[in-house]
């Protein structure tokens, strides 16, 4: 079965807010398939440029809104793409990133790439449903 | 549903480099039927320290370390379904899939490969998603691994290319497409027309790919889009809309270098099977 996963609150629903034609979520085959988050105000929907530390602190709090509403939570991802703006700040990402996933963390892969709308940090998830 | 999530550490210590180097990543992450590896440079398997080398040494350590840590799950390289390398320069593409299909002589996994800038030095990074199992056990049929060719041959681009990765894989639940281009399904030749043509192009092509595997694009969960130009984000939203009118499937975009002056590369992750109707 391939469910919707719903923004959890207006702010993140970037259909909406930007015209992003994607769902938020999709779970299927016991998997949450997540879009690339970016660091998005959850009430508000306005982008937060910001520091990698700041964006990456917000887009944990929204995956975390996102995965609990999906009844999965952070410590379930299994995968991370985390796409940065600029290898330098590799170690900064790393600081804020292992207060999320303290323990047991997800497999990873980071890049850096070219982000949409100037942003730093994008994280791009596979949880356990 | 609840899946299982596991840890899996390598036999070897020197290979988790989440140790070596503090990083909050683990090696690999068992979840279901499936193992996520998180992205492997080079390593000396001895030492644990970087080995910094050729596109083709690293590669080659590179797959080498991966082997034994997909053994540690019970997995091995036939049994990976889904490839990312990561090269610094699409110039050395070809020196990479030289060392790569000693690696995976038949049937290899799909894969998408793209060039980037790399954390550390290194010239290469290789992820990927493999099925999990009992070592030395035969998979149940239901795990199954495929590989899925496209009806049109002129789509048929790794094999017409002669490059080491399937244009699909079927394993378990899941159908994963290699990163598919802008191909040109009368000519097989590429289709470098306007953005908006090649991502329409693309995702034709891709509907294809899917439905040659008994799916379709309906079916799709994941899709992860490379453009050339971050500037074409807009178009590509355009031309999403026209292909998933409603309940689009969950994306992934940013912009890096691609091969053969692409436009856009575009791969996914879909359900096997039709829809029920």
């Amino acid at each position: 079965m391939r469910a919707i996963i719903p923004a959890p609150v207006p702010g993140l629903d970037l259909g909406r807010e930007y015209g992003h034609h994607q769902s938020p979520a999709i779970r299927a085959g016991g998997l949450i398939f997540c879009s690339g988050m970016v660091a998005i105000n959850p009430d508000t929907g306005e982008r937060e440029h910001g520091t990698v530390t700041s964006e990456a602190r917000r887009i944990f709090e929204n995956l975390k809104l996102l995965l609990e509403s999906a009844g999965s939570s952070l410590d379930r991802i299994l995968q991370v793409h985390a796409m940065i703006y600029d290898r330098i700040e590799y170690d900064v990402l790393n600081r804020v990133y292992r207060q999320y996933v303290p323990n047991a963390p997800p497999a990873r892969t980071v890049m850096s790439v070219q982000i949409e709308a100037g942003f730093k940090v994008m994280l791009d998830v596979t949880a356990a449903a | 549903m609840t899946l299982s999530r596991q840890v899996i550490e390598p036999k070897n210590p020197a290979l988790d480099q989440s140790q070596k180097f503090g990083l909050p990543l683990s090696p690999a992450v068992r979840g279901g039927d499936f193992v996520f590896l998180s992205g492997m440079a080079a390593i000396d398997p001895a030492t644990g320290a970087p080995a910094h080398g050729t596109v083709a040494a690293e590669t080659r350590q590179i797959l080498t370390n991966i082997g034994e840590l997909l053994e540690a799950a019970g997995s091995s390289l036939a049994k990976v379904v889904k490839v990312n390398v990561l090269i610094y320069s699409m110039l050395e593409y070809e020196n990479m899939n030289s060392v790569y299909r000693e690696f995976f002589p038949t049937d290899p996994p799909a894969r998408t490969v793209c060039g980037a800038k790399l954390i550390g030095g290194h010239k290469v990074e290789i992820d990927c998603i493999a099925l999990a199992g009992a070592a030395g056990l035969e998979p149940p049929d239901r795990l199954h691994r495929g590989v899925i060719e496209p009806a049109n041959p002129k789509l048929n681009v790794s094999r017409n290319a002669n490059l080491p990765h399937s244009p699909g894989i079927t394993a378990g639940d899941y159908i994963f497409l290699s990163g598919m281009g802008p191909v040109d399904s009368v000519t097989g030749s590429r289709n470098l027309g306007p953005i908006a043509e090649q991502i329409r192009q693309t995702l034709h092509n891709m509907a294809h790919m899917l439905e040659s595997g008994g799916s379709g694009l309906d079916r799709i969960v994941k899709m992860t889009v490379a453009l050339a130009d971050s500037a074409d984000y807009d178009e590509m939203n355009q031309v999403w809309r026209e292909f998933f009118p409603v309940d689009p499937p969950a994306r992934t975009a940013c912009a890096l270098q691609l091969s053969n002056g692409n436009g856009v590369e575009i791969e996914c992750i879909a359900l096997a099977g039709r829809s029920p109707s």
